[in-house]
């Protein structure tokens, strides 16, 4: 053992023998202090469980949110077309437009436009 | 080929085209005015499809009447009402026959389409027609 730690040793030793023999109050305050960090140690972790319980929750109820609505749209029945059904046939109001060609010509083609 | 009138709402010029264009009409001249219109689409104004009409020889006092004529605005209203009772919701839309063709469509679905209808009328398709 070096030389320090032996000095270092002896002023413990003197230390207590001032203290008569009677409980100290640093190891008394450390203690304390010890038990207070533990505390607050533990009501953090408490809340900290809490909380991730709480988030736990959450995700589930939206995860379940998120299944009917696929299963939902899943079910639904396809969007509605946009436009007119290429597969039908439709009459179109022809009457008093303009229109180019034969007038008995066997096609007729109907356009709906702009100009711009 | 039957010209219906769709201007759509978000075009601001298009409805005073399309009066342009029925008014020229009122006149025989709608194609003609058609095509001015299409060839100078940067400039659309009222000052335009005057100086057009004048171009056509149209008579002025009653085109420039028919240019803001109610009747005249609700026969494009008309078309419009049918684009809304077929669905048509955008420009240009086609009916080959009553077969809808949504959009500037190439030439070839065009040809298809046509192609399709005479044959199924049991008509000759006419030499050198363009192949579907």
């Amino acid at each position: 053992m070096s030389k320090k730690n032996r000095e270092r040793r002896d002023g413990e030793a003197g230390d207590d023998a001032k203290g008569g023999g009677g409980l100290n109050w640093l190891p008394m305050l450390l203690a304390a202090g010890a038990l207070v960090l533990g505390f607050v140690a533990w009501t953090d972790a408490k809340q900290v469980k809490t909380d991730t319980l709480k988030r736990l929750v959450d995700m589930d109820t939206k995860l379940i949110a998120l299944q009917t609505q696929v299963a939902n749209s899943a079910n639904a029945k396809p969007a509605p077309q946009q436009g007119p059904d290429p597969n039908k046939v439709y009459t179109v109001r022809t009457d008093g437009s303009p229109t180019k060609g034969s007038p008995t010509a066997p096609i007729v083609i109907a356009e709906f436009s702009d100009f711009q | 080929m039957v010209w219906k009138n769709l201007p759509l709402s978000f075009h601001p010029n298009a409805m005073p085209a399309a009066m342009a264009a029925m008014a020229a009409n009122d006149q025989g001249k709608f194609w003609d005015m058609h095509d001015k219109i299409f060839a100078n689409q940067q400039k659309m104004s009222r000052d335009q499809y005057i100086a057009y009409a004048k171009d056509l020889k149209l008579d002025m006092a009653k085109f420039t009447k028919a240019l803001d004529d109610a009747a005249l605005k609700a026969r494009i209203e008309a078309d419009m009402a049918d684009a809304g009772k077929l669905g048509v919701s955008g420009t240009p839309g086609f009916f080959v026959n009553g077969k809808f063709l949504s959009g500037a469509k190439p030439f070839g679905e065009f040809a298809t389409a046509i192609n399709a209808e005479l044959k199924r009328l049991n008509l000759p398709i006419p030499p050198g027609a363009p192949a579907s």
